[in-house]
């Protein structure tokens, strides 16, 4: 009961949240200089093209009007068309977001592995061999730009050794993809029992998921050695200690504890897994919201660009919601 | 008396980074990191100049030529060599990641002082906005930001200070609130100083030192910001020498087999984000005294 009632209240505290973040992203597209709709229509516009395009967009009207306009448009599923594509931004994300969400979450999975595995297994002796290895990696992971490791991994396994597929999209070109359930290739194939497709995707994914997965790993166990070595030191961990307890016990509590923040940080490093897929998807033609918005960017589509921004917020902040609830089902300190 | 105190302090201050010196220095590990930073702020100055070919200048017939004794790195694509521009592009990366963090510094601090030391609804709802633009994806924020301001060097400066400043401000009014309550502000207070006194003279210096260890940290993360930026396509253009457009150039390079165009650029990206990050490192660790043994 107390966990529904802790969910209905972090769900309101979402709401606020979720106007907030719409104002945010309405304004910033209000930060070009001078008209979006000058923009749009060209150097070569007259003024009267130019004033057409205005009143079709509603930038003649005030600006209240227009965050009004807005924000309707936006629960009745529409974001505007994205001139370069000329599809509604709408289908152009929902069609798109899938892609971004199996390489990230993948990236993910790897990251939390090898970060929270290292992580816990050096923290206990701060000053083996073991841990100093795991210290620099996590300094030379952080300090390498993951589009370049993209890269000397395409060059090293593709170029040189040629056991990884082309980094040409998500699939071999010659299979065609699985029947679309969730977007998600590996998923799809899965599903409907397509082991040929599964086995491309799959080998599609290796590369930009061990870019990322390493990359990531990095900031994951710096933080999980910090946050541990903090717990390994607690007074409770030396009472426990003083008492006999046996260490395989002792070692249970002080992961308990130490893993609850490292939970949080974990949900942080998703989020920002989405703004790095965007380099990632550029370099694997991967085809999906990433690689979406650099095009947007590049082609000054600000309708998708103002998409974009606003999915890569709302993923953000579901997952902070998501986070909070694991948080308070975990650490019981939180419930008080 | 005053003046003595006032030189007392000096003193105290200049032995404090000397000291820092010489803790850096006995540790392999952060001696590596000096000698990067400073190799980088000499490069800033001296690197176009030590650079054996203009950065910008094309050799026609000479493209895409691996490293070799008149091109250590090799050329490019267009014929460029890829060693002077590397040189060269330390200008531009460093100076884009010390001027825009320097400036979200800027911002950022006497923002929290102002919202930590005066609570009322417009404060609160400050503090609520910069929670929000932190939970966007630093990434998404900046390229969003320069797509909409449009790409150059100012534009990249001020992405960055926008998606940083939040960090100082929280963490300086995090600051803010804990002295506040504190009684040599109170007694300041009674004293008959204003609250500009107080913020300035009083909460000011307690938060500075660990700001500066983040801001230390944080200008690695700059650099690479502003190189993904870059290698997308949104920031500095061709054929200026900056890191990530030199990466990006050579991405097609790469599956022919010429590594040389991106790789280099890479490395320097990559070493100069590490010895800022062993700078913060040891800046944070000296900072602890729990930690600090000597």
């Amino acid at each position: 009961m107390n966990l529904l009632k802790f969910i209905a209240k972090r769900v309101l505290i979402f709401i606020p949240q979720l106007f907030a973040v719409l104002l945010v992203t309405f304004l910033l597209i209000r930060l070009i200089p001078g008209s979006p709709a000058e923009a749009m229509a060209g150097s070569f516009a007259t003024d009267e093209v130019v004033a057409a395009i205005e009143e079709k967009m509603g930038l003649d009207k005030s600006l209240t009007t227009q965050f009004v306009m807005y924000v309707e448009d936006l629960f009745h599923g529409d974001m505007g068309t994205s001139w370069y594509t000329s599809n509604p931004v709408t289908k152009d994300i929902a069609q798109r977001f899938p892609a971004t969400l199996e390489l990230i979450t993948y990236s993910l999975l790897l990251a939390v592995i090898i970060g929270v595995f290292f992580g816990l297994a050096t923290s206990f002796r701060p000053n083996s061999i073991g841990a100093r290895l795991g210290k620099g990696y996590s300094l030379l992971a952080g300090a390498m730009p993951e589009f370049w490791i993209a890269l000397l991994l395409i060059f090293a396994f593709y170029v040189t050794w040629d056991i990884a597929p082309a980094p040409l999209g998500r699939i071999s070109l010659s299979i065609s993809p699985p029947k679309t359930i969730t977007g998600m290739y590996t998923i799809d194939a899965l599903l409907t029992g397509n082991m040929r497709a599964f086995k491309s995707a799959a080998s599609q994914l290796v590369l930009p998921v061990v870019t990322l997965g390493l990359c990531y790993s990095g900031p994951i166990m710096k933080m999980t050695r910090t946050i541990m070595s903090d717990v390994v030191n607690a007074n409770y961990v030396w009472y426990a200690r003083a008492c006999g307890l046996p260490t395989k016990k002792v070692n249970r509590y002080v992961i308990r504890n130490g893993l609850t923040p490292v939970v949080t940080f974990i949900g942080v490093q998703y989020g920002y897994l989405f703004g790095a897929a965007t380099l990632i998807e550029q370099i694997f033609g991967w085809g999906g919201i990433g690689q979406y918005a650099v095009s947007a960017v590049t082609n000054k589509d600000y309708a998708a660009i103002q998409g974009f921004m606003l999915v890569a917020a709302l993923f953000c902040m579901i997952i902070y919601l998501v986070v909070d609830i694991i948080y308070y089902i975990i650490d019981p300190r939180s419930r008080a | 008396m005053a003046d003595k105190i006032a030189a007392g302090t000096t003193r105290k201050k200049k032995n404090e980074l000397l000291s820092f010196l010489r803790y850096m220095l006995r540790r392999p590990g952060y001696t590596v990191g000096l000698i990067i930073v400073a190799t980088s702020i000499f490069l800033i100055f001296f690197g176009t100049a030590l650079a054996p070919y203009p950065p910008e200048m094309s050799f026609s017939g000479l493209e895409r030529q691996p490293p070799n004794a008149a091109h250590i790195f090799g050329t490019d694509s267009v014929g460029m060599d890829v060693f002077s521009r590397v040189l060269a592009g330390t200008k531009i990366d460093v100076t884009i990641a010390l001027v825009g963090t320097f400036l979200s510094v800027v911002i950022g601090i006497p923002l929290g002082l102002v919202i930590g030391y005066y609570k009322n609804f417009i404060s609160e709802l400050i503090a609520r906005a910069l929670d929000l633009i932190q939970s966007i994806p630093v990434f998404v924020l900046a390229m969003v930001l320069v797509a909409v301001r449009g790409g150059g060097i100012i534009n990249i400066i001020m992405a960055i200070a926008f998606v940083n400043a939040p960090i100082y401000a929280r963490m300086m009014r995090g600051q803010t609130l804990e002295q506040k309550g504190k009684s040599y502000v109170e007694a300041s207070r009674c004293a008959g100083n204003s609250d500009a006194v107080i913020i300035f003279k009083h909460i000011l210096p307690n938060g500075l030192t660990p700001i500066f260890a983040q801001a230390t940290v944080n200008l690695g993360m700059a650099i690479m910001l502003s190189a993904g930026i870059s290698f997308i396509g949104a920031g500095v253009k061709s054929p200026t020498a900056e890191w990530g457009l030199m990466v990006s150039m050579g991405t097609n390079e790469i599956i022919l087999g010429q590594w040389w165009t991106s790789f280099f650029p890479g490395v320097a990206i990559a070493i100069t984000v590490l010895g800022y990050s062993l700078l913060g490192d040891a800046l944070q660790h000296y900072l602890d005294p729990l930690e600090r043994k000597d």
